[in-house]
């Protein structure tokens, strides 16, 4: 059988998000194809977390074209897009904080689950069967990254790497198919960031397409198939992390001219 | 024509005086982000107190206590010491321990400020109105306030200093924000509390003063209305306090001038709507919140604000 | 605000409130539910025994109106809790909700059937009990009405938008004579009846007043311990990665404010056929801050705290009023309530209630759950 061409999962065209005068996303054409994994690197203040939040939808993009799976998602609510199929992580860790680790996943089912105050209320057999199935799938999401055991503790509570699998749990909870990770290792030791690493792999071996913004770049390289660069909110490099780690545009960018 | 010029006049001091309170919530909320529900009570005890130092006797905690009778001009700045302390007093006590503390904390100990204001003020000097003294310099012979024609239209000559004293006032303060080392201090906590904290100013000496020229200035704004309405009573703050608040927010919370500036817009609306729409006098006091919820849905800024473009 | 989870003053309450327990429990289970600290259930067991048992052993009224009055204010209590508690709203004027409510079923009573009709009011004794939700809808439609200016507004700003709405209703029924009958108010509600059963005495309509909190109560638990409890509460925690996670936050604010108007306006029917007449000045400001100060006295985000707070406070200014000095001065109440405000915002900003949270999970009982009651209970009876 021929090999087919893989899905583009998300397209940008052309993106452009400024803030008044400054121009944070410049013209950046970025794409991600089924099943990848890229990496999006880039000094700080290049724009990758403002690329993340115009396309989820946080920003509505100042002009230029995003593409969910073919279809115009430019400009719409970040819960419309979560619906239709990504799902992201935050670079500074949103967890609900009074919240228990548990709830905060179930939280992330709220997307595909259905009741309403009356079906609630009443307990109808469709509501109870919805929370039970909501409650085992959040419980199973919390094994799957390892907090198995720290259900009923409050987020705020967890250790700092623990809080970072959480979030992740939580986005994988609205079963995405695109997969937005923002410096997840941050912070992290090398004991977690390798547990992390693996994670990651294992996410992307079941189905995912992941995005990942990092700096730590033993994870960047260790994961990612294609590396987009970003500096001054334009693309400066795109390709295989060899060709990307000895681009001489990429290293100027992060240790200035004249390295 | 002279009736439309005559509600401009009324409109205009009536926004002096929102405009006098309204610049002590927009320097307020600059800094610390929180609505200081108290204000409007400390106009009242800016009233208050004014009376006490004019009047021969006053009716305290339901005893008569022969006071000082100072004029008019001695009295309302020892209530503006008197309240500027106080609001000092206040922040000290009921906001600053919740500077760090949900948003929602600080707010709801501002209104049990200002519900514990109100009714220490009842507990002092009853629930019914006080009479505000007379003042000689602003009082005919027969006792009617002294007045010109202009136009057609009659001015009274408190009136007109009611408008001279807030352009000063504004003046005096925006000269003192711009020029001085501490209103460059405060104009910088007002951008950016920690960073200005890290440049090594005294946030704390800033806010509290901050507390200290706001309410000194609400008390003159009291002092000023209970001279215009020669009147005052412990519920008088709640309402110029909350629309001296939304004047605040039409002009661009944080910004003097724009205090100002929607202090007397909304006077002059309250003035015209009260006196031309069908029923507008009775509505009076919902046109504040109608221009508070069109200001907010169309240009939350404000009139003088910026648009600040929130980052994620 | 809330503080970290303090089980050993579950395990001190429990042992000693067994004897309530094993009577009560299913009631105080189906309101709290599985999942909740035992103290929880204990608290809202005993006050519940005390709020059933305690008219029939006080001989005057006057106990009665006292706690008719107590269960009005722990379902508005309740009711915001939902908005400010659970959503993070800082909702002042909530008060709108209970005059719609009140104002509904005394309009359509008075003015409409008596008035413009002429018909005999007692016959329609029916539409009492049907006004309890349609008033409570009407309040809903507002709250929605109410709240959609809110939505992109920051949190100060809507306690100010929140407050001006309920200004704004209060003045409107205070000047629209022709409709609201202005500070004269509307008299002549009846009094609720059930084929034939009057509820003319305090006793019969405390009752009725304590069925309605306990139907609110209920279906609040409900509400709340579900997929929307739960994106109320992430909208409170953080609404940027709220909506990242899928929840419309827009849709669930509306929803916050409508389900916590219901109750108000609900209770406002209530109200009118309780007082039989009605009058703006039952619906002032002050009314918002007191039933936000319950709210916050009791403790945020869970099902008791509010129920605790109305029960303190009331019961608290009710105690008061026995004193001449309070009589003679009746600041001294608002100096209570504005320092209490104060205070407890410093000091113990989670409320008397504080470290208990209610469980964002609906689980009719667990298994492991009856086994700990179990052995508290073999515990108590040792």
């Amino acid at each position: 059988m021929p090999a087919t061409e893989p899905m583009r999962v998300l397209e940008t065209t052309q993106l452009v998000k400024a803030f008044g005068g400054l121009i944070a996303v410049n013209k950046v054409d970025f794409h991600a194809d089924e099943n990848e994994i890229v990496g999006l690197i880039g000094p700080n203040g290049a724009g990758k977390t403002t690329l993340f939040n115009a396309i989820t939808g946080v920003y509505g993009p100042t002009s230029g074209a995003i593409r969910f799976k073919g279809r115009d998602i430019a400009g719409m609510l970040p819960s419309k897009v979560t619906k239709l199929g990504v799902a992201r992580t935050f670079q500074n860790i949103r967890l609900f904080n009074e919240m228990t680790a548990l709830e905060n996943i179930m939280v992330g089912r709220h997307c595909r689950t259905h009741s309403g105050v009356l079906r609630v209320v009443l307990r109808t057999p469709r509501a109870t069967r919805e929370e039970k199935d909501v409650h085992d799938r959040s419980l199973a999401l919390l094994e799957y990254v390892g907090l198995a055991g720290h259900a009923d503790e409050l987020a705020k509570n967890l250790p700092y790497g623990s809080q970072r699998r959480l979030e992740i749990a939580r986005a994988l909870a609205t079963e995405p198919a695109l997969l937005f990770l923002d410096e997840p290792a941050a912070g992290m030791n090398p004991q977690e960031t390798a547990a992390l690493l693996r994670l990651i792999r294992q996410i992307r071996d079941e189905g995912m397409t992941i995005i990942l913004i990092e700096h730590d770049m033993k994870v960047v390289m260790g994961s990612s198939d294609r590396i987009v660069v970003l500096d001054h909110g334009e693309k400066i490099a795109e390709g295989s992390p060899d060709v990307v780690r000895n681009d001489p545009k990429v290293i100027e960018a992060y240790l200035g001219k004249g390295a | 024509m002279s009736e439309l010029a005559q509600q401009l006049v009324n409109g205009l001091m009536i926004g002096c005086l929102y405009a006098l309170i309204a610049v002590g919530y927009t320097m307020v909320y600059g800094i610390i982000e929180l609505i200081n529900f108290a204000f409007g009570e400390l106009f009242m005890f800016g009233a208050f107190i004014t009376i006490m130092m004019m009047a021969p006797e006053i009716t305290l905690f339901g005893n008569t206590v022969s006071m000082p009778g100072l004029n008019f001009f001695l009295a309302i700045l020892i209530a503006m010491a008197v309240v500027g302390i106080m609001g000092v007093v206040i922040e000290r006590l009921a906001y600053r321990p919740l500077r760090n503390a949900p948003r929602l904390a600080a707010l709801i100990s501002a209104i049990g400020v200002s519900v514990l204001l109100q009714n220490v003020a009842q507990a002092i000097f009853g629930s019914q109105q006080v009479p505000f003294p007379g003042i000689p310099l602003f009082t005919t012979a027969a006792g009617s306030p002294k007045a010109f024609a202009l136009g057609g239209v009659q001015i009274t000559y408190f009136q007109v200093f009611v408008v001279v004293v807030t352009v000063v006032a504004m003046l005096l303060l925006n000269l003192y924000v711009r020029r001085t080392r501490m209103g460059r201090a405060m104009r910088a906590s007002a951008q950016d509390k920690n960073t200005s904290a890290l440049m090594g100013v005294n946030v704390n000496k800033v806010i509290t003063l901050t507390f200290l020229i706001g309410s000194a200035m609400g008390a003159l704004a009291g002092g000023l209305y209970g001279g215009v309405y020669h009147a005052a009573w412990p519920l008088m703050g709640f309402n110029p306090g909350l629309k001296a608040f939304i004047a605040a927010v039409l002009g661009g919370i944080g910004n003097i001038p724009g205090a100002f500036l929607g202090g007397l817009l909304l006077g002059v609306v309250e003035a015209l709507g009260s006196a031309y729409l069908p029923m507008g006098s009775q509505y009076r006091d919902a046109f504040a919140f109608v221009i508070l919820i069109l200001i907010l849905s169309f240009r939350p800024s404000g009139l003088l604000g910026s648009t600040v473009s929130q980052k994620a | 605000m809330a503080g970290k989870r303090d089980t050993s003053e579950a395990e001190g309450q429990s042992a000693g409130a067994g004897r309530f327990r094993t009577r009560l429990n299913p009631i105080a289970a189906a309101l709290v539910g599985g999942g909740s600290t035992k103290s929880h259930r204990v608290l809202l067991a005993v006050l519940l025994a005390i709020a059933v048992i305690l008219p029939f052993l006080v001989g005057s009224n006057r106990w009665i109106t006292l706690m008719t009055v107590v269960v009005i204010y722990v379902v508005l209590a309740s009711g915001l809790n939902i908005v400010v508690g659970f959503t993070g709203l800082l909702d002042l004027g909530y008060v709108a909700f209970y005059a719609i409510g009140a104002y509904y079923t005394a309009i359509i009573f008075n003015q409409v059937l008596k008035v413009k009709f002429g018909v005999d009011i007692d016959a329609y004794w029916w539409l009492t009990w049907v006004n309890f939700v349609v008033g409570g809808l009407l309040a809903a439609v507002a709250g929605v009405l109410i709240g959609y200016p809110t939505l992109r507004v920051r949190g100060d700003y809507l306690a100010i938008m929140t407050l001006g709405f309920g200004e704004i209703v209060r003045i409107v029924a205070t000047n629209w004579v022709g409709l609201t009958r202005g500070p004269s108010g509307i008299s002549g509600i009846p009094k609720p009846a059930f084929f034939g059963f009057q509820f003319t005495t305090q006793k019969s309509l405390y009752f009725l007043g304590l069925a309605l909190a306990l139907l609110s109560l209920w279906t609040i638990s409900r509400i709340v311990r579900s997929r929307i409890g739960r994106a109320w509460t992430a909208i409170r925690e953080d609404e940027v990665a709220a909506e990242a996670m899928g929840i419309h936050t827009s849709r669930y604010k509306l929803l916050s404010y409508a389900t916590g108007a219901f109750f108000a306006g609900a209770m406002g029917v209530f109200f009118g056929h309780y007082l039989n007449y009605i009058s703006p000045s039952s619906f002032m400001l002050m009314e918002s801050f007191l039933i936000l100060s319950l709210v916050v006295l009791g403790g945020m985000g869970n099902i008791v705290g509010p129920v605790l707070g109305a029960t303190v406070w009331i019961a608290l200014q009710e105690w008061l009023r026995d004193f001449s000095f309070v009589q003679a001065h009746p600041e001294t109440r608002g100096i209570a309530l504005g320092l209490v405000l104060v205070l407890l915002m410093v000091f113990r900003p989670q409320g008397l209630l504080g470290s208990m949270r209610v469980k964002l999970e609906m689980r009719p009982g667990s298994k492991d759950e009856s086994e700990q009651e179990r052995q508290v209970w073999s515990d108590a009876s040792h």
